[in-house]
Parts: structure tokens; sequence; C-alpha cells
């Protein structure tokens, strides 16, 4: 009976400790976590340090859009007469084979480039009322060098960020012609579904526009302020750059079939702006100035550049086949290319009578460009010629090899031992001085004819020549008394060589709409043997047929985008 | 809700019974009729467990279906969940290959329910557990699916894609001390070996290919002629990876022990277990190399107390120690690379003994395996349980009250030795007297085995748990009932944040007579994973169960001895497939965010946001209705039970991104709970037995279906309504729907242009189903099935007589498709080599008629080499699971003496599959990988 009683005691217990235990934990605030790692949005927007950050975010878009491994590893040169691709299975070749739609674009890039407007979108507005922030954040007299120094940097960021929303634009603008405008951020499906594509003219007013706005916002130079950290930042050139090439493509034949000369007028006044900076010249070493690292825009031709990490894997594909660990598939440039490349003594095409040019030997007496920017069959390179011949270490016809007869050199970092995986920084120049040269002479020439110089110092003959006679090249100037005809083709032809794998070649077809003609044209290669004595024999073969049909001059918009907007969006023509 | 514990003097009499077990458990049999008390191999009455208590067979109205431990070692693999593997219908277990320790299985219930996250929801002894695969057999008294609400209810917001219900071995009243020992040895055998051409074939074929392309030979006459002759295996090499890399045979072995006994104060169980499995690697010493092997040491000690007469605990710890030893390099990739280096690559050794290689494939298969060292990983698990039970009844009769912690912890650590070896590459060249020769060029260089720990993974999770249980009869009335409050938190180190977990639980069920019986459960459960004011959901279910057969007027009916119908409607959730804490909009730092300034290499981060925040983030919801029927026939002899089910699925997180231009530019996906998926299906399982004399038998089987529709998916838009995702089941593969090969130049030229890549003669020729005159993604429609199967059945039979037993499970599946794609079936692209499969069904100009294969190309064909239906095939698939063949001795010995109770069996797991695929490939891994492994056994059982 007690030990009933006891256990009875006991059970009470038992069960008011179970109680009270279950009310204890039920009271704590248990499902309350968070990662600690991350900011919520509003703990972003309330310092310099995180405002900033937000930032360089906007710049991370230039990365991998632009510049060495580019499409499926190949780079744009391939998708155009510059170049084939070694590798048969990048996904670049469909811009070559032509079978490419608007459910399939090799470089789909519509997504993308709108991400970093969104970007610079959400930087922007949420940085609006920096000055508040950054006055709270450093609320205190002794702050006040900080606080001046903390605005004074968000207002460049914020006019940087601009600059860059306005490039990405740019971007849009050259592969798919006008694009909706997106000036503020969004999350209203409605809304966006209802946008509507912007004329390509509007769209260049808007950027125009916005290069205007930001000018006085942006600052001259990194060089030489805060041990150069901030070298590679967008500078006040840089957005005249991007006006000068934006407005020479505004008035070029694809965009302006009327011919209209304002717009030609136009283009050449913002060419002129940037030389009239007189900050900028030509470097005396061609070759040397496609390897410079990061910080590329202390030098005195470039203007703007995306600055890169070390890596070796550009090398690891574009070193020829025969170098340990190269030829992983690379960029042969293609004999359409080099023949672009005139002869040195008589600045004269090698097609043209009395050239000089020697089918036999026709790498000898060219244009010191090919050189620098060709491999080209038995020319040195680390320590051993070339071997580009059929059953050469290098040879054309290996699996990977060259398909054209050339590696490509312009880029290449010759100095890298990849066995012991060394690697150096890849700078990638977006705009660099020769290239403002050869806009004013393209548009000087259409304004005001090849030697006029429509109140301005410089003629576009004149502009031409100090391309051609830059240091280290010199080549001869052109000739006196040109038609506007002939001039027009000497600037597409200086162009093509100067800006080779530049990235402008694959745009400068389409503004020039001369696409359909080049770019149906056979892919052309150097078949090299070589006979028992020792002596090269060099034939031009077909490497491959390439289409191109007049759709192509605009890429067309995904095919989703247009279904998502229920008809608000229009499709490029023909696609 | 009392335990009945029967005991049974002669186990082995039942064996027929124990082979079927799963089906008695869940067949409802009424005790009284059983002639045999029923009892299972660890002793245990009939009762069945379900969500945080159990039943006896009668008052379930729900869903499950449940086995015992024993039906586990049926078969014998390495990890338990491919053992469960055509045992429990409603259940699919898609085998992932048989390397040892990685073997783990994709596991199913009752089909697809959403198209994010179908995992399903595993737990031993109430609390959740990642992967079956840490236990042993041998320390389990039954696994039980639950799979309909009233199931389910219980687990709130985690239930509804099914649960895994595992219930450890407990001890019981003996007067003596229980003892058992168990081993088996296997010899295991890949199931099938991929099967490539060799070098002349694959020189012929590849210059073939090269031809149609119009470009040159690779190989010369002379090539083909010496590898033809095979006269110098260093100019000419002819390695079968296969051959080089595995030996014929690996072993699977294990052993446990196992104690049992008490009195009425205290019970315990104790088992310890062994097992080993290695690999199919060859040459391995384990030392500087290691075959993949994996061994396990597994222990469970359950222990309950009788404190007074009204407090009662019960006490468990169990655990194991996880050794794996693998070579350095992935399985996947290991059997990539022994796929597809092509045979004329190079030798395996250099005439001197080295490993070659070359730059563009340096990781020869046997340099990789035996030069480069191994990884291993060490995984310690432990789990404790402590619950402790205090009668009520001076409250109000058969009330209880109970509370308890379990304790979940895993440790894994990674110990490698590995160092890199030189490797040499055969460079050819032509000598002066104009043959070929040989050179080797060394590539890199050999250097020290290094060691390198950590990789440290840890997580652990602890719930406590207190309720009260209530149990009281009312003249014909009978009421239970439990209640409960459960916290579950979960840490994974390096994690960002625990994942916690509150739930109020409980069940009511009511019968008049033990004849009408109604069940309701419910839990209002709470996740940390959502915003506060959207945390805590209410899930109810309510079930209801019939037994007409104690009705009067069916006393007359002698052919139907039992009869339950049953019905249950309810809700459950489902919280996978989610983000953490969505609800907020984080803003990060990610990779490649930021930008290079200056002039070295100094990145400054970028601050992005990583997401949009969807405020109104919450689980997935399903309603689920059943309907069941449970009847045996025949004087007890033919048992069936069947069920059939309807869920909706609603609130399932899509992308609103599919539908949103993208020029909002958002980097993130932007999800909503709109998403919705409606399942439906039956399961019906058969089970005849019967026993004359000596002699015994049984036949029966299993047949589940279940078939979902996604019925709002917010997927991209699409031109034509046939490519919709919406309206088809989950994972519905989509392509074009290939009408033959290309016959000629004119045959293209009439036909509709195809958008991938040029075309010619011998190419895949397809369907244009809009009529637009072009081939283009537009024109993809459903093709076959999906991945996985809709239908998967078993046949289930064997006999017994006198000390022999026989037993044989087939498994099957149907309603599958499979994607034949990569490496194993696209010749030549990415380097792969050619099956036979390709290369005698493949097109040329003289085969056009015949052909199975488009024609070759060493080019990566886009018009090809794409979802189509000549590449998705449905399949169906037999398997004979498993095969035994047992004898018992001592069968009418008395018990005095020491050993009670010894069978040995022969048995084997995966003896023969059947599929109607044309390629000879294994039909559920595509031979990809790991293959799937048979095992012949020898087995030994044995009770002291």
């Amino acid at each position: 009976m007690i030990k009933k009683q006891i256990d009875m005691e006991r059970s009470k217990i038992v069960a008011a400790a179970l109680l009270v235990v279950t009310l204890l934990w039920g009271c704590q605030d248990f499902l309350d976590r968070d990662i600690e790692s991350s900011f919520t949005e509003d703990e972003v927007f309330v310092n310099y340090t995180r405002m900033s950050q937000a930032g360089y975010g906007v710049y991370s878009f230039l990365f991998y859009r632009i510049g060495y491994d580019r499409i499926d590893n190949a780079m744009l040169a391939s998708a155009c007469d510059e170049a084939d691709h070694a590798d048969v299975n990048s996904d670049i070749h469909r811009f070559n084979t032509g079978f490419w739609n608007a459910q399939s674009v090799p470089e789909d890039y519509w997504d993308d480039f709108y991400q970093g407007i969104r970007r610079a979108n959400l930087f922007l507005e949420n940085s609006a009322d920096y000055r508040t922030i950054l006055y709270r954040d450093t609320l205190d007299a002794n702050n006040k060098n900080t606080y001046h120094y903390q605005v004074r940097d968000i207002a460049w960021l914020r006019a940087e960020a601009r600059f860059l929303r306005s490039f990405y634009y740019f971007e849009l603008l050259k592969r798919y012609g006008g694009v909706p405008l997106v000036e503020k951020s969004t999350e209203d499906g409605d809304d966006l579904k209802g946008l509507k594509r912007k004329s390509f003219d509007e769209c260049v007013t808007f950027i125009e526009s916005e290069i205007n706005a930001v000018l006085p916002g942006l600052k001259d130079t990194w060089v030489g302020f805060e041990d150069e950290k901030w070298r590679g930042r967008v500078t006040k050139s840089a957005a005249l750059a991007l006006k000068s090439r934006l407005l020479l493509y505004a008035a070029s034949p694809l965009h302006n079939p009327d011919h209209n000369l304002d717009k030609w007028k136009k283009a050449a006044q913002a060419a002129y702006e940037v030389i009239a900076l007189n900050r900028f010249a030509l470097h005396s070493d061609y070759k040397g100035l496609f390897r410079l690292g990061n910080g590329a825009d202390g030098n005195i031709e470039v203007i703007f550049a995306l600055q890169g990490w070390a890596r070796n894997d550009f090398e690891k594909r574009n070193y020829p086949i025969g170098y340990d660990q190269g030829g992983q598939g690379s960029t042969c440039p293609s004999q359409n290319l080099v023949d672009a490349y005139e002869m040195k003594a008589t600045g004269a095409a090698i097609h043209e009578p009395g050239s000089g040019y020697d089918p036999e030997n026709p790498y000898a007496g060219r244009d010191p460009r090919l050189a620098m920017s060709v491999l080209t069959n038995n020319t040195a390179f680390k320590g051993r010629p070339i071997e580009a011949w059929v059953g050469g270490l290098d040879g054309f016809g290996k699996p990977r090899g060259t398909t054209t007869g050339y590696y490509i050199r312009k880029y290449v970092d010759e100095g890298l031992n990849l066995t012991q995986n060394t690697s150096s920084i890849h700078t990638w120049i977006l705009f660099r001085y020769a290239e403002i040269l050869l806009n004013y002479a393209e548009a000087m020439n259409e304004a005001f004819g090849p030697e006029a110089k429509g109140g301005y110092p410089l003629s576009a003959k004149a502009a031409v020549d100090l391309v051609r006679s830059r240091p280290g090249v010199a080549m001869p100037i052109l000739p006196p008394g040109l038609s506007q005809e002939e001039m027009r083709d000497r600037i597409k032809r200086e162009r093509r060589v100067e800006l080779a794998f530049e990235e402008h070649r694959f745009f400068d077809v389409r503004r020039w709409k001369i696409a359909e003609e080049t770019e149906n044209m056979p892919l052309m290669a150097m078949k090299i043997t070589k006979n028992e004595e020792g002596q090269f024999n060099y034939l031009v073969v077909k490497a491959e047929d390439r289409k191109f049909y007049e759709k192509m001059y605009f890429y067309p918009i995904p095919e989703t985008e247009i279904l998502k907007s229920g008809g608000n969006l229009v499709q490029n023509e023909g696609w | 809700m009392k335990r009945i514990y029967l005991h049974q003097p002669n186990i082995v009499h039942h064996r027929v019974r124990l082979l079927a077990g799963k089906l008695f458990l869940i067949c409802a049999l009424p005790l009284s009729l059983t002639a045999q008390p029923l009892r299972n191999e660890a002793g245990r009455d009939s009762t069945v467990n379900l969500a945080y208590g159990y039943q006896a067979p009668d008052q379930v109205s729900a869903a499950v279906s449940a086995i015992s431990g024993a039906d586990l070692r049926k078969t014998h693999t390495a990890s338990l969940s491919n053992s469960l593997t055509g045992m429990l219908s409603g259940l699919t277990v898609t085998q992932n290959g048989g390397a040892p320790g990685f073997d783990d299985p994709v596991l199913m219930i009752r089909g697809m329910h959403t198209f994010l996250n179908n995992g399903v929801l595993i737990l031993i002894d109430g609390i959740q557990i990642n992967s079956l695969n840490n236990l042993s057999p041998d320390e389990i008294e039954s696994v039980t699916l639950l799979k309909d609400a009233t199931a389910l209810a219980l687990y709130g917001a985690k239930g509804a894609n099914g649960v895994l219900l595992v219930t450890t071995k407990r001890g019981q009243v003996s007067d003596k001390v229980n003892i058992s020992f168990k081993a088996r040895y296997g010899l295991q055998k890949a199931v099938s070996l991929p099967e490539f051409a060799g070098s002349y074939e694959y020189a012929k074929l590849y210059n073939e290919a090269l031809a149609n392309d119009g470009r040159e030979a690779l190989y010369a006459e002379k090539d083909l002629d010496g590898y033809r002759s095979g006269a110098d295996p260093y100019l000419y090499p002819d390695v079968n990876w296969y051959d080089e890399v595995l030996r014929k045979n690996s072993y699977i072995q294990d052993y446990s022990l196992t104690f049992d006994g008490g009195n009425k104060t205290a019970r315990y169980f104790v088992m310890g277990g062994y097992m080993d499995s290695q690999g199919l690697y060859d040459h391995t010493d384990q030392e500087h190399n290691a075959n993949i092997g994996f061994k396990s040491i597994n222990f469970r000690a359950n222990v309950d107390l009788n404190i007074t007469e009204t407090l009662s605990a019960m006490v468990g710890i169990g655990g194991n120690i996880q050794d794996r030893k693998f070579p350095p390099i992935t399985t996947g990739d290991m059997w990539k690379n022994m796929a597809t280096y092509a045979p004329n690559l190079y030798s395996v050794r250099t005439p001197d003994g080295k490993i070659t290689g070359t730059a563009n494939f340096p990781n020869n298969p046997v340099g990789y395996l035996l030069e480069k060292g191994y990884q291993s990983r060490h995984d310690r698990n432990i789990q404790t349980n402590v619950q402790l039970t205090q009668k009520l009844d001076f409250v109000t009769r058969g009330l209880s009250a109970f509370g308890g912690a379990i304790f979940d912890n895993l440790f894994q650590n990674r110990y490698d030795k590995t160092r890199n070896y030189a490797y040499y590459e055969p460079v050819r060249t032509l000598s002066s007297t104009g043959q070929d020769s040989m050179y080797y060029l060394q590539r890199g260089v050999d250097s020290d085995l290094t060691v390198s720990t950590g990789g440290d993974y840890e997580n652990n999770r602890i719930v406590f748990r207190t309720g009260f249980d209530y149990s009281r009869k009312f003249g014909q009335h009978e009421l239970g009932g439990m209640i409960m409050f459960q916290q579950d938190k979960y840490t994974v180190l390096n994690n960002a944040s625990p994942f916690a977990q509150q739930n109020l639980a409980g069940r009511l069920a009511y019968n008049y007579r033990q004849k009408y019986y109604l069940e309701a459960a419910f839990s209002y459960s709470g996740l940390e994973n959502y915003a506060p004011g959207n945390r805590y959901g209410f899930f109810p279910a309510l079930s209801g169960g019939w037994l007409i057969h104690k009705e009067g007027f069916w006393k007359e009916n002698r052919a139907v001895n039992y009869l339950k119908l049953r019905a249950s409607a309810g809700m459950v959730g489902n919280d996978r497939g989610a983000g953490r804490f969505s609800y907020n909009e984080y803003w990060g730092t990610a990779s490649n965010q930021g930008y290079y300034f200056g002039t070295g290499q100094s990145w400054s981060p970028g601050l992005v946001q990583n997401s949009i925040a969807n405020r109104d983030v919450t689980w997935e919801k399903a309603i689920i209705s059943n309907v069941g029927i449970d009847a045996r026939l025949l004087n007890n002899k033919l048992s069936l039970n069947a069920d059939a089910f309807y869920e909706y699925r609603s609130d399932i997180l899509v992308d609103l991104n599919n539908n949103i231009p993208d020029a909002s530019g958002y980097s993130s996906s932007f999800m909503k709970n709109q998403g919705e998926v409606s399942n439906r299906g039956v399961e019906v399982e058969l089970m005849y037995n019967d026993r004359t004399g000596d002699f015994g038998y049984y036949l029966g089987g299993q047949f589940s279906f279940a078939r979902s529709r996604i019925e709002k998916s917010y997927e991209t838009p699409k031109q034509e309504a046939y490519s919709l995702r919406e309206g088809h089941p989950v994972n519905q593969y989509f392509g074009l729907e290939a009408t033959g090969f290309f016959k000629d130049e004119s045959d293209i030229a009439s036909s509709p242009f195809q958008s991938f890549s040029p075309v010619r003669p011998g190419d895949l020729k397809y369907q244009d189903q809009n009529g637009d005159d072009v081939i283009d993604l537009n024109d993809e429609v459903a093709i076959g099935f999906h991945s996985h199967p809709e239908i998967n059945y078993t046949i289930n039979a064997g006999m017994s007589y006198k000390g022999f037993d026989l037993g044989v499970l087939i498994y099957a599946t149907a309603n599958r498709s499979v994607y034949l794609d990569g490496y194993m079936f696209w010749p030549f692209v990415g380097n792969s080599n050619i099956s036979p499969w390709a290369a005698e069904g493949r097109w040329t100009a003289d085969t056009h008629a015949t052909a199975t294969f488009p024609h070759l190309t060493a080019e990566p064909n886009a018009n090809n080499y794409r979802a189509s239906s000549f590449w998705v095939r449905n399949v169906n698939t037999w398997r004979l699971r498993s095969a035994e063949l047992g004898y018992t001795f001592g069968k009418n010995e008395s018990s005095q003496s020491l050993i009670k109770s010894l069978r040995i069996y022969l048995s084997g797991t995966n003896l023969f599959t059947w599929d109607d695929l044309d390629v000879d490939v294994d039909p559920e891994t595509l031979s990809r990988g790991y293959p799937v492994m048979k095992t012949y056994t020898v087995g030994l059982n044995m009770n002291f």
C-alpha cells in the first residue's frame, strides 16, 4: 500500500516534470534561425564598404563576354573570316555553318547583359541617398575627412556604374539592334512582359545622353592615384571612346541606310573628342601592347581594358600542337586575314601588280604586324621554328593541330612553361587609341572626303597614316589622291589588320553590310609541304565553306523571350 | 493497444510464413484464427509500427506495408536500402551500381509527387536519418512503409513523399539467453560489363567515320594490318581496359551475433555485426593503392526496464564504424575512362613496365589505380535514445505519459595518400629504314606519397519528445489516443544555421465492437525555414475501417474469412526543394562577381543580390485520399491487400523567371508556391500459401502503379502546346520523333529542313510536328515515359519440405524509358569508343535498308546526338532478385541441445536480368559507372 503511494507520488513528479520540460521547450524561440554570413537587403546599403562592393559587382559582367575564351573556348575571331577554331566540337562552328536560330545562338548574351543592367540599376537606386547614408555612418566630427573621401568615391562609382550600364546596352545593341530599355530594376512581371523594343536610334540617343550625363562625374585617370590601386576603373576617356564607337556604329550602313551625313559628322566629332584630349598616342611596341598586364590603362595607347587574372588556359589552347601541353583546339588565323597584310616596301596589297609579293616565300617583306599577330610557318617560337607543314610537329592536318597552316600570336604569352603550369595575367584591351583614329578616319572620309579636314586639324588620310606609320610598324603612308571609295576600302583593310582578333571584325563586317560577301566566302588555308631538299611549297586551299544569310546581320532575340512577352517583343526580320 | 507477446517453440516450422512475412504483418491476420501463433524471428507479435506508435492489424485503417528484418537478408548487398527492392509495395528502389560503400540506391514511394524533390523521409526508432545504409539487417525488427494521409499526417510538413519507418529489435521475456549467430559469404560478379571495339575494328570504323565526314583517314593500311595482326603490342596496342583493371570476382561477407532475453523487470537485445565488401579492382595492395572497399562494424544494445510498476524506460544505443577505401579518382570517371580510352591509345605499360599516358589522355586507368595512391573515408555514427513511460492511471485509467530524448551523431573524415607519377607518352617516328619505331617521352615526375587528412564532415540531430498515451475500453466502445510534442534540431558542420522543427502531433482512435474503426490524426508543425508568421501549419487526416466479416450477415460466407474495408483522406506537407530562408533577400559575395583593380591581381569582391525574396514561401501541400481492402479467402490460404490512392499536390515552388522576360535581369530564380501535380495509383498484394504434411508452399506477388501529372508548372512558354510539360507526368522525356535515316541527298532535299547541323545520308530524320517545314525544338513532343517506372511488380514463390526450403523473388519494372546518351552509346563523341550495337547496326550506303544506327561520324553531330525517340527507349525489366535454397538441421530434436537450430543456405542475388532493350547494357544503370553486381552466397544461421 505504502509502496503504491510512493509510486503514485513519484508518478506525479515524473508527469509534472515531463509537463514542465515540454512547456519550457515550447517557449523558446526555437525556430528563429538565420544565415549570419550573408546580408539581407537592408544590411547592404548602410556603409561605404558594402556600398562600394555593390558597385564593384557591376563590373563583373565584363568577364567572359569579351576576350580570350568566349564561345565554348573559342575566340570571337573564329566566328568570322579572321580564323577557324581547330576543335571541331566547339559550339562556335555553328556561326560559320549557318546552323543557328532563335532557339539557339552560340553566343547568347541577351540574358547576361540584362543581368548586368539590373545590377547597375540596383546599385544606382539603393545608393541614391549615399550622402545621407555615409553621413549617418561616419557621424563624428573627426570623421569629416572619411566622409568626404567616401562621398567622392561613391559618386565616382555611381558614374562608373552608369557607364557600365551603357556599355552593356551597347553590347546588346550591336548584336540585336534596338532593345527594350530598362532604367529601373523591377520585379513586376506584367510590366516586364509589356516591354517593347526601342528603335536602334532611340537606344543610341539614350546611351549617348547617359554618357554625356556621366562625363562630369567620371575621373580623368586613375594613374598616379592612391598607389595605382584603382587602375582599371572607368575614366572619362573610356566614356568618350564608347561614344565614338557607338556613333560610328550608328552612322554605318547597317544602321544608317539613307547615308545620313549628319550621323557621320557626329561620329567624327565623337572620335575627335578623344583625340582632342591629347592624352593618347600610339605605343611603340605593337606586339607588347597586347601583353600589358593589369593597369594597362597607364599605357599611352590604352584607353580602357578588361582587367584579368593569371592564367595559362589561353596558351594551352593556342600554343601550336607540337609544344608540350599546347594545342588543345586553337584559333587558327585564316588565309583570308593573312592576305590582307600588305607589302611593307610598297604599301600595296599582295595581289596588286608590282606589290613585290612572292608566292614561294609568302611571309617575306610583309606588314610587320603580320608576324606580330600570326605565327607563320618556319618562324621562331619558343626556341624552335614552327613546323606547320604536313607531317611537321605542328603540322597541318594533325588532330587538334592547325586547320589553316597558322597559329595565333597576338595575345599569346610566349614565355610560359606549361608543363610547370606557369601563368601570367591576361588583360584584354577594350578601347585603344588606334581604334579611335580609325573611327575618326572612317567618319571623316564619309562626312567630308578622304583628305578634307571639315574644320578639324586632321583629315581621314592623316588619321590612317598615323596608324600605318605607328612606331615599330612604319608602313608607308597612303598615296595621295584616293577617291572616297578607295579610301573606304583602305580604311576597312587597315582596321582588319590593325585590329585583328580584337573582336572588331565580327561586328565591322555586319555594320558595313559586307558580311554577305565576306562571310560567304570559303575560309582559306595554307597547305605547306616540305620537299626532300627542305624547301617549302605553299598552296592555298579551302579549309571550309561558310554560310551567312541576310537575317544574320542581327542576332535573333531568344524565341522564349518573344513567347514570354506575349507578342510585345518583336523578332528581328528573317528569324 | 497492448502488445501481445507470443512464444513460438519452433521457429523453423513457420519458415514459409516468415518468407512472406511482410504480407502477414499487414494483412490483418486476426490472431485468434491462427492455429499456430505467429511470431517473426525477433520474437515480435504482429503489431504494426506506425508514426510514434503501433497498432494491432485490425485497427489499421491507413495504407502501410511492412517487412521484418529477416526479409532484408534475402538479398546480399552492402547497403541495406538495396535489400528493400521488391519488398514493400509502393516502394521503388533504383540501383545505382554496386560500388562497395557507394551503392546507395534512389528510393521513391508511390511514384512522383512533385517536380521538385521526391526524397522520402527515413526514421529509425523515431529519429530522422539520411540513409538506411548505416544499419545491419540483424538489428532491425521491421521496416514499415507509410503511404497515405493518416499514416503520414503526424510528420506534418515533412511527410508527404512517404516515410520509411525502421524499428530496431528489443528483448523479450525469456527463461534463457537467446543467442543467434549468422554468417554469410558472397562471391560477386558484374551483372554485365560493356563491350567495345578492339583496335582493328576501332581504327577501321574511325576511318569510316572520317570518310563520312569528308576527311582523310587517320589510320593507314599498314596501321590497320598492324592492329589486325597484333604482333607488336607496343606499336599497335589493343587494350581492353576492363580486362586490365578488373578481376573476375569480388566478395562480400558479413557476420552478426545477437543476444536477447530478460525478465519482467529488464529485457535486452544486443547485436554486434561486421561486414566487409571489396570491389573489382585488381592488383591492389591496399598500402600504396587500394581496391574500392567498404568495411563496417555495427552494434546495437536496446534495454527495456520496468523501474516501478508504473514507470518503465526504454534505452537504446546503436552505431557503426565504417571505413571506405578507394582509388583517388571518382568511380564515375574511372569507369568512364575504361569505357572511352581507345584500345589503340597506348599499351598499358612501356616495354620496361612503366605506366603510359599522353598529354590528352593522361589518366591511364591502370596507372591511376596502381600508381596514384588511394583515398579513404571514415565514418563514425552513434545513436542513443532514452524514453520514459509513466502510467497515469491515478489520473484516469488508461492514461500514460512519456518523454524522451534521441541523439544521432555522424562524424566523417578523410585520410588520403596520393602522389604524382611519371608516365610515358609513346611517340611514333619514321626511322631511316622507313619502319615505324617508337620512343617514350616522359611526362611528369614521380613523387612520394603524401598524406592529406581533414575533409571533416559532421552532423548531429537531437530530438526531445514528450506526450501522453490513452487507451481505454468502455463496454463496446474503445478509445485510444496519443498527443505529443517534439522538438528536433539538426546541425551540419560549417552549415549556415541548424535546421529546427517543432511538432505537436496526435492521434485519436475509436472503435465500436472492434468492427467499426475511426481514426483522426493531426500535426501542428513548425519549421525554421519560413518567415515568422508562416512557420506553422496544421495537417489533419481522417480514416475509417470496417471489418465486414464480423457482421452477422457475413457469417454464412465461408469463402471469405476476413474482409476489411479502409478509407482515409487528409493533408500532409513536403518542405523539400526550397532554399534556406528564401523569405529573405540575401546579398553576398559570389564567385567571379567582383573585379580586379590596380596593376597586379587584387580582387575586389562585389556584393551582389544572390536571391529575390519569396516572402510567402511555404511547404508543398498534399491532399491524399486512399481506399483499401484487406481480405483472406479460402480458409485463410489466400490473402489479398489492395489500395488505390489519389494525391493532389499544390504549392510546389516554381520559378516565375521562366515566364518573366529576361530583361528583368534576375540573376537568380524568383520562386513562388504555385505549381501543382496530381498523382494516382494502385497497389495490390496477393499471397497464397498452403501446406500438406511436410510440404508447404507459397506463391504471391505485388503490383504497384503510380502515374503523376503536372497540373500547373509555370514553365517557360513553348510555341507549340504539345511541347509543354504541363499535362504530362513528372520527368516525362521530350524529344524529336525520329522517323528513320536519310536515304540519299534527294531524300534530304525533299524533306523539311533540319536546323541543328548539316545533314547527310545516314543521319536521323525527324517528324515535322507542326508542319512548318523546319525541324527545330518546336517539333519536340513527349516520347516514351520517364526514367522512373510507373509499374513495379514482384513474383514471390517458395516451398518447404521437411528441412528444406526454397524461395525466389522476381522484381520487374514497366512503363519506364531510358535515354541512351553519352559515351556508352554515341561512338567517337568526346573520344569515346564504339560498341558492337553501333558498329553492327550502322548505316552505310549498302546497309541503308536494314541499318539500325546512324552513319558514323567523328564530328559532334548536333542533328543525331540529341533527345529523340531514337535514343529514348521504353524498357521492361525483370530481375531474378533473389533465390535461396536452405536446409534446417535438428528440426525435431529436443530443445535441450546446445544448438537450438541450425540452417545453412545457398542464395543468389541478381542472378538473371532480362530486358527488352536491343543494346546490351544493364537496364537500370545503362552500364555507366560501377556495374550492378550479382552475388552467390553461402550462409549459416545458428540459434543457441
